[in-house]
């Protein structure tokens, strides 16, 4: 743990580097390089996480950290300030396209990686080897990178087989879900649930290359249409001066599993969710599991493809149906509103039938593919 | 795991027209726009449209194959595969046959079969059941002289297996090679800090490590004088990796390649110097002293990615010293600004052609010239 002489040379320090921004790029209405000091505040609300000061170093190809103030505040998880950090400074130095070797200055307490991230990389069982020295070497920081970003156990199984057949390298990957570009159960969905994840996380397949683009962009609008369902059960609403206000970054305590064989997706929560979407007022218990095969199509493939997507259904009814406590779902854009009123009350008896619940969503296809295409091009220009 | 199922399907002209949609319309306007797309002019527009008439045809496709009585054939989920792998051995070629495209007019489909099939016998996938099933469809289709779209649809794969242990697996995932090793951090000249990183580089190449030079903000003068070092000196030849700051990642550059003049040796070629500037409209304080500016700026700075600008910078350099070496003998006097991807891309294509010479007498000669307000002469490329 720094000192407390440490900490408040840190906060002097970082003070001065604001200043000195300030003069040099805001007041000059100028954007700074990536060699340049660059001072950050990571905040939620009224808690400061970390104060960083960064720079990419030309000459040494690496992340020079010349603040890293980190808090641990008592309301949330154990290391809290370390990962916000941490993801940041490895995120940094991907962006900036150096070595992904960070090293702190004499200014950080004393030269060392601080305690706070040490602290971290035993929690991950991860062996910093240049602790006195102040470097976090490449090797140490793609496993950081790894751990950090949460992946399931397959999820990072199949990672490390595409890191070996040399197709994607783990830190993209990382950068992709720290750089918000898909969160990390939509970058699950799409590593376990599509046979060439490297490509549309690399994504390169072009317009013109219409087969491979569009699988990609089938895959891709799948995995939007379940992250859009992630984010509404997600979201957690605050009562606030009267008022009901959404919750900047608290979310509900609501696990999210990929169930691949299927595309579908596996919710549990602890606490009780009204399930939106769906025809009738329903709630996912405490406890309790709903499963949701995901299929992103337009009206006139939902016509075509219901009967294997039933079919698929009812598997996922055999595989879960141990468990009385799981509810099964069937998700589809709202572009089932364009399917014949005939062909609608045929799915729906059906559905209702084996017991499942149709699930619609507010986004129609035309939306899911343009939100696909625009990710699949802002992924594009993220580093190789 | 989601996998692909591709579909033919056959389409004649009386049956073209669903939902006041017509296939022919669409066909096409798609053929218009691969002819544009082929110019690489507002590239990122025409794909926009490319995309959405693809779409059209596809919805249309779906709607004709699910409600009228057209040929069909279900070429199974690895029929993606072979296309990759197809592309993967001729890239060029793959994109000439338009083997990844949707569609096929009916008045293209005996052509596209044709080279299809040379294309498939040259993978060794001739023998294959898909591609025997597509080549079967296809004569079909242009003997009705029925138009042809290639759809898709996703489908659960429900047999996914995991055989590896997952401690064996991080085992060798942890064996990749990745430098473990950390940086000085004394401070050194800017010249001798790129030396130092391309040296580090080039081992780590030889290691296996994935890695790259990153020559973002750097000082032109210095990115030119390494690579002149790099270029001319003596190693092992081979390609060193290039990245950008924007993460981006270019073509890598040739090193060791090229043999400096003798000792002593003086080369002079004959002819006046040109004095040839960089970038056009970039400062204009230099116009009087050019006769000419290499690059045209609107055609370099796209404001795409670096490793973007690095391409086309490298790929028109190429261009021009094409047709230099038809014309002659050149000396140029290149003043350079700065701009690290199109320098590199320049000086890329420069070691290229001077590699191209090989034992012959040189006819070519660049000498930069250094912009800081004034200039300050580099060495020497020939």
């Amino acid at each position: 743990m720094p000192t407390t002489e440490q900490l408040l040379k840190g906060v002097d320090l970082f003070e001065q580097h604001v200043k000195a921004y300030d003069e040099e790029f805001r007041k000059r209405n100028k954007l700074p390089k990536n060699f340049d000091y660059r001072p950050y505040r990571w905040c939620s609300r009224d808690i400061v996480f970390s104060l960083l000061v960064v720079k990419h170093n030309r000459k040494g190809n690496y992340l020079e950290v010349d603040v890293c103030l980190i808090s641990k505040p008592p309301q949330y998880v154990e290391n809290s300030g370390a990962r916000v950090a941490l993801g940041f400074l490895l995120s940094e130095s991907y962006k900036c396209g150096g070595s992904m070797e960070i090293v702190f200055t004499p200014n950080v307490e004393g030269g060392r990686v601080p305690a706070y991230i040490c602290d971290l990389a035993i929690e991950m069982g991860i062996k910093l080897n240049y602790v006195p020295k102040g470097h976090i070497s490449p090797f140490e920081a793609r496993q950081l990178y790894l751990e950090l970003a949460g992946f399931s156990k397959e999820a990072k199984e199949r990672i490390m087989k595409l890191a070996l057949e040399g197709t994607i390298s783990p830190e993209r990957i990382c950068f992709l879900i720290m750089g918000g570009i898909w969160t990390l159960p939509e970058a699950e969905s799409m590593i376990l649930g599509s046979q060439h994840p490297e490509r549309l996380l690399q994504s390169t397949s072009e317009p013109d290359e219409r087969h491979l683009y569009l699988n990609d962009l089938m895959v891709a609008s799948a995995t939007i249409l379940g992250g859009v369902l992630d984010r509404k059960l997600l979201k957690t609403e605050l009562f606030e001066g009267g008022q009901i206000v959404e919750s900047e970054d608290e979310e509900s305590p609501l696990s999210i599993d990929f169930d691949q064989a299927y595309f579908a997706k596996i919710y549990r929560s602890e606490t009780d969710l009204i399930i939106p979407w769906i025809d009738e007022n329903k709630i996912l218990t405490s406890g309790q599991q709903m499963v949701v095969l995901v299929r992103a199509r337009s009206d006139s493939e939902i016509q075509k493809y219901f009967p294997k997507d039933m079919s698929s259904l009812k598997k996922l009814i055999a595989k879960y149906q141990n468990d009385t406590q799981t509810m099964i779902f069937y998700l589809i854009p709202r572009d089932f509103e364009d399917v014949s009123l005939a062909t609608q009350s045929q799915i729906i008896a059906q559905l209702k039938k084996v017991g499942v619940y149709l699930m619609i969503s507010p986004d129609n296809m035309a939306s899911l593919n343009k939100e696909a295409i625009r990710r699949l091009e802002t992924g594009r220009r993220t580093r190789q | 795991m989601m996998k692909t199922n591709v579909i033919l399907v056959a389409i004649p002209d009386s049956e073209c027209i669903s939902e006041r949609l017509d296939l022919r319309v669409l066909i096409t306007r798609a053929l218009k726009i691969e002819a544009r797309m082929e110019k690489g002019v507002n590239l990122e527009d025409e794909q926009r449209r490319y995309q959405i008439i693809c779409d059209r045809m596809e919805y249309l496709g779906n709607l004709i194959s699910g409600t009228k009585k057209v040929e069909f054939v279900n070429l199974g989920e690895n029929y993606l595969e072979l296309l990759m792998l197809m592309k993967k051995k001729f890239p060029e070629e793959t994109k000439r046959a338009r083997v990844m495209s949707n569609f096929c007019p009916a008045a293209l489909v005996e052509k596209h079969i044709a080279l299809f099939e040379s294309l498939a016998r040259q993978a060794s996938l001739l023998e294959l059941e898909e591609i025997k099933k597509k080549i079967e469809f296809y004569r079909a289709a242009a003997k009705q002289k029925c138009h042809v779209l290639e759809l898709q649809e996703l489908v659960a794969d429900e047999e996914t297996s995991n055989s590896v242990s997952f401690e064996n697996l991080k085992e060798k995932f942890l064996s990749l090679p990745v430098n473990d090793g950390i940086t000085s951090t004394l401070d050194t000249n800017s010249f001798m800090a790129l030396r130092s990183q391309m040296n580090r580089v080039i081992d780590e190449v030889n290691k296996g490590v994935q890695t790259g030079v990153n020559f973002s903000d750097l000082s032109h003068n210095v990115i030119t004088e390494m690579l002149h070092e790099f270029v001319f000196g003596a190693g092992k030849p081979m390609y060193l990796p290039v990245v950008y700051a924007d993460g981006t990642k270019a073509r890598p550059f040739p090193i060791h390649c090229l043999k400096p003049p003798e000792k002593g040796k003086v080369i002079n070629l004959p002819g006046p110097v040109i004095n040839v500037g960089q970038l056009s409209g970039r400062h204009q304080e230099m116009d009087p002293k050019m006769n000419i500016y290499f690059f045209r700026n609107q055609e370099i700075s796209t404001g795409k990615t670096a490793a973007e600008i690095d391409s086309v910078s490298y790929l028109e350099a190429k261009k021009i010293f094409e047709r230099l070496r038809k014309e002659g003998v050149y000396r140029i006097a290149y003043y350079q600004t700065g701009f690290q991807p199109a320098v590199v891309g320049f000086y890329r294509a420069l070691t290229e052609e001077l590699l191209l010479k090989g034992k012959k007498a040189p006819a070519l000669e660049v000498t930069p010239y250094y912009f800081f307000g004034h200039y300050e002469k580099g060495k020497t490329w020939i």
